[in-house]
């Protein structure tokens, strides 16, 4: 969610039910505020809370160029001291990130071990051998910084035309960015995912008829798999505000006034997928 | 086509009437050039739109030539910067063909629009505020009646709902409504005597906090809470709910989001007359279940179906033989039909109203303006289904839940399991915050409600209790309302801060689905001995059917000795956590910590800080104490917390629903071909003792079709 306009948006955040107290909302707002002045972040971010037993975990990210590819995520424990997360690459941190049953307990240097599923070595359908389950250490730190990458990846939306492509590749808010409109803001596909976008530039531009190489290149979150499962969409406040909920990712919350630039996410929760979605409905 | 040639023409007079002055060559192909296409989409185009726009051209084309006319009078014929000014403006100035706009007017638009707005970095994003300027214009005029339809606003139709439920006294008809009010008022007087007369013994009961504007302030100090605009909606909403005759008492419960919609969920307890009223029904209807099959008088007994499928053909060999009336007759000769078979299954069932699980009423709504929807009661089968699902909820409350095994009920149903669960699960209050009635209390609490069922239903009353207190005295306590202790000593938030400080203050649900276990097996018992005494009394009455109910008595008793083998794991009392039994003792298999212990500030205002507990069993479930306050909440989705994924009962085995014996299907070896040859002679033979004894036309056509159906089932 945008420095911005941060009790603001705070405040529409509510319909989801949780937001922050008035201690924790002063020093995230001004710890921000101090961290973007130090980073020298043209944007600055509060992305979310994620619940662990001991101590929270709250996350910040900001960019100075491009707010797609050079975001820089922090992570405080106390709300007012902010680290920057460890960049994950390692694809066995993400496995076992995502199969960990335990949950956070909120001191980043402690290690946990991770079973990861075994391996099956499938030879003309069937199964030759199965390879032993590796155990990954894993640092609660890197845990941390997989898992806000891939809620990121997974369900961080904006709306249509907040993010503009300026000619040499970056992207940057877009000033001109008026809000979706009455007619719009029932339909998913006015939605993109707040990330480098997967699909082909040709398949989203070809999603509608009205296309703008400067703005539908990003994935729409229409075509999230399940589809039409994956987001619960709501209007709330006398229709004036669009709720959207990430069914995947059980917290993670957008909000998008009507006719307004003001539009953000926030993901307070215990960092855990919803494995049962396709199940639930 | 004409006029638009006519147009043309007229403007290339008009050019080469100014290339006198010398044009630059370049000049009058580009002016010409728009111009060209129009032909072409104009028969495309409706008529009134081709001749508005060349009209439009034409006159702007005159202006034009009229503006250089004047221009000829002062300039000499040497090229000159106005001139040239000119010119180029006169280009950018031309028409679009199809829209009808131009580039001068556009520019000088993103100009003023520049200026006006100042926009930052504007130039990085020129396209898109040209394409926004360009927009704003198309849409200019449809925003301004009278000229154009007035759109109705999203929001009007919330609107009016709102101001709908508040329930405005409008002045327009003062003198007709002065009357009612004062009436209303003097009825509301009177009610309101009537509540202080019966709240009177009643107000010792009132556990609830009534006041949501008051939590609210709370719920916003801790971090979570409905919306600061609804929260006015909901108390005027709660009021509404409140003032019901037969509410006593109610509180806000929680919020549970759905995908459509979310549900804000109010707590209620009855009034002792309304709770008796729904008993005396709700009671007549648990014994009209709890009744063996036999016994009910409602089952009408149906009629076997006549046949399934094509009729089977009589199957002896030689069958041909046998003359037609006898053929009529036989019976063929192939497996009876199966009939549906009605086994005897008997639900647990329900704790009565006020008791149990459905001590309280729940009322949801969808939307704050809307009215409140009381939601059906809790079934022990609904509770025990709804632990093995975990389903969204839609926000319709009569939308069907599509589950594994099949939940018995809408959502209406699922969402009351729900919230019973929750209930049951995360309300916690420190030690000592809550006391049991003692037995004076108890007496007043439940000695009126005796007195007016009474009446009644004294026998059976006195009978069930009789029966359940009997039995059930240990445990029986579980089931009780707590009442605030009035000497609960303010503890400090230090020594709050461990689970082992905490109780759970509302009765724990057994695996059964009840508060109060239910024995199955003794009920069985009862159920055949009431059974027995039935049959027996019907033997009497109809001394001739003897035979039958005699076979169907035997065939009960081996029913019931099977269920009775089946209940055997029941015969133990499944004993759970007690009511006011201490947090710490939670265990959970899916998450080590069940309790996470939070203050609403960590590092400033000491004095005023509140503690809050925090469910991890049932993520969104909140506990908040400050002082003499104590109050949960309950704030998420309504699932249940699961570490990696929830163990879904997997479907059985598709053979296993149809069980079958190797002589339930019978191989038969197909007519040889001498068989046929012999059936088909017998046949022709057939017809040509019909042809011969000139029967009607009918009897050779059942034939032929007769032959036909043995045509197509070789």
């Amino acid at each position: 969610m945008n420095l911005e306009y941060f009790s603001e948006g705070l405040d529409y955040l509510m319909y989801c039910g949780m937001k922050l107290s008035p201690e924790q909302r002063i020093l995230i707002e001004n710890s921000l505020i101090a961290l973007q002045n130090d980073n020298r972040f043209s944007g600055m971010y509060l992305w979310g809370r994620i619940t662990a037993t001991k101590n929270d975990y709250y996350i910040a990210f900001g960019f100075t160029n491009d707010c797609l590819k050079d975001r820089k995520y922090f992570y405080s424990l106390d709300q007012f001291q902010w680290q920057l997360l460890p960049f994950v690459q390692s694809p066995n941190i993400f496995q076992a990130t995502i199969l960990a049953r335990e949950p956070f307990i909120g001191d980043p240097s402690i290690q946990t071990y991770v079973k990861l599923d075994p391996t099956f070595n499938i030879v003309g359908n069937q199964v030759a051998g199965i390879g032993c389950p590796e155990v990954v250490k894993l640092k609660e730190e890197e845990r941390l910084a997989a898992i806000v990458f891939i809620i990121t990846e997974e369900c961080a939306i904006c709306p249509r035309g907040a993010f503009y492509k300026m000619t040499d590749g970056r992207v940057i808010p877009n000033q001109m960015f008026r809000g979706l409109n009455n007619l719009q803001i029932d339909n998913q596909s006015y939605y993109q995912l707040f990330r480098l976008p997967r699909n082909d530039l040709k398949v989203n531009l070809a999603k509608r008829s009205d296309y703008n190489y400067a703005i539908d290149f990003l994935d729409t979150i229409d075509c999230v798999i399940p589809l039409g499962q994956a987001f619960a969409l709501n209007l709330q406040k006398n229709e004036r505000l669009v709720v959207i909920k990430s069914c995947l990712w059980m917290g993670m919350t957008f909000f998008h006034k009507i006719d307004s630039h003001k539009h953000g996410f926030l993901y307070l929760g215990d960092g855990k997928k919803n494995f049962d979605l396709l199940f639930m409905y | 086509m004409e006029m638009d040639g006519d147009s043309c023409r007229n403007f290339s007079l008009d050019s080469t009437s100014s290339s006198q002055f010398a044009l630059p060559s370049a000049c009058v192909p580009k002016a010409k050039k728009p111009e060209v296409p129009e032909p072409e989409s104009s028969p495309h185009c409706s008529d009134i739109i081709t001749s508005s726009s060349s009209s439009t051209t034409t006159i702007s084309i005159g202006a034009f030539d009229s503006q250089c006319n004047v221009q000829k009078g002062s300039i000499p014929g040497a090229p000159n910067i106005g001139y040239e000014l000119n010119v180029a403006k006169s280009i950018m100035q031309q028409y679009s063909t199809l829209s009808g706009d131009n580039l001068f007017d556009h520019i000088s638009d993103i100009i003023k629009r520049v200026i006006d707005e100042r926009p930052p970095n504007v130039i990085d994003f020129f396209e898109e505020f040209s394409r926004n300027v360009r927009e704003q214009k198309f849409h200019l005029p449809e925003r301004f009646p009278p000229n154009a339809v007035f759109d109705e606003v999203r929001t009007f139709r919330v609107a009016k709902q709102i101001l709908q439920s508040m329930k405005l006294p409008y002045t327009l008809e003062g003198e007709v409504l002065d009357g009612e009010e004062m009436y209303g008022e003097e009825g509301k007087a009177n009610d309101e005597d009537l509540r202080i007369a019966i709240d009177d013994s009643m107000r010792l009961f009132i556990t609830f906090n009534e006041r949501v504007q008051q939590l609210q302030f709370y719920w916003n100090q801790c971090g979570f809470s409905i919306c600061n605009d609804d929260i006015f909606q909901l108390a005027s909403a709660m009021n509404r709910l409140e003032t019901h005759p037969s509410i006593m008492q109610c509180r806000f419960w929680g919020c549970i989001n759905g995908l459509k919609a979310s549900y804000y969920i109010v707590e209620a307890s009855l009034t002792r007359e309304e709770v008796a009223s729904r008993l005396v029904m709700m009671q007549e209807e648990m014994r009209e279940k709890q009744l063996p099959l036999k016994m009910r008088s409602d089952r009408v007994e149906r009629p076997p179906p006549p046949h399934i499928g094509p009729e089977l053909t009589p199957g002896i060999y030689g069958w041909e033989d046998f003359p037609l009336e006898e053929l009529e007759k036989m019976q063929p000769k192939a497996a009876p039909v199966p009939l549906v078979e009605e086994i005897e299954f008997y639900d647990i069932p329900p704790e009565m109203i006020g008791l149990g699980c459905n001590r309280y009423s729940y009322f949801v709504v969808n939307s704050l303006y809307d009215d409140w929807i009381e939601l059906p009661i809790v079934t022990p089968r609904q509770i025990v289904v709804s632990r093995q699902i975990k389903k969204f909820l839609t926000g319709d409350l009569e939308a069907d839940v599509i589950s594994y095994p099949c939940f018995p009920g809408k959502e209406k149903h699922y969402l009351r399991t729900m919230i019973g669960r929750i209930t049951a699960g995360t309300y916690i209050a420190p030690a000592g915050y809550y006391r049991r009635m003692t037995k004076k209390e108890q007496r007043l609490f439940d000695g009126e409600d005796m007195d007016q069922g009474e009446e009644e239903e004294e026998e059976e009353e006195e009978e069930e209790e009789g029966l359940n207190e009997a039995e059930e005295e240990q445990i029986e306590d579980n089931d009780v309302m707590l009442l605030k202790n009035e000497k609960y000593q303010v503890e400090p938030l230090g020594s709050l801060a461990t689970p082992v400080a905490w109780v759970h203050v509302r009765s724990n649900i057994l695996e059964q689905g009840r508060v109060v276990w239910y024995d199955e097996e003794k009920a069985q018992k009862e159920r055949e001995k009431a059974l027995a005494l039935y049959l027996k009394m019907q033997l009497m009455d109809e001394m001739e059917e003897e035979a039958e109910e005699e076979d169907e008595e035997e065939g009960d008793g081996e029913e019931e000795g099977e269920e009775e083998g089946m209940m055997e794991g029941f015969n133990q009392p499944e004993v759970g956590p007690s009511i006011l039994s201490s947090c710490a003792n939670d265990r959970s298999a899916e998450i080590p910590v069940p309790w996470l212990i939070r203050l609403t500030s960590k590092y400033t205002n000491q004095k005023e800080r509140m503690l809050i507990m925090q469910s991890n069993v049932w993520p969104g479930a909140y506990t908040f104490t400050f002082e003499n306050t104590c109050e949960s909440i309950y704030l998420g989705w309504g699932h249940k917390y699961f570490a990696r994924n929830i163990p879904f009962k997997h479907l059985p085995m598709v053979q296993e629903e149809y069980k079958h014996d190797p002589e339930d299907f019978i191989e038969a070896t197909d007519p040889t071909v001498e068989e046929e040859e012999a059936y088909r002679a017998w046949l022709l033979r057939k017809q040509q003792k019909d042809a011969y004894v000139a029967e009607d036309m009918d009897d050779i056509e059942d034939d032929d079709e007769f032959d036909d159906q043995y045509d197509d089932a070789d």
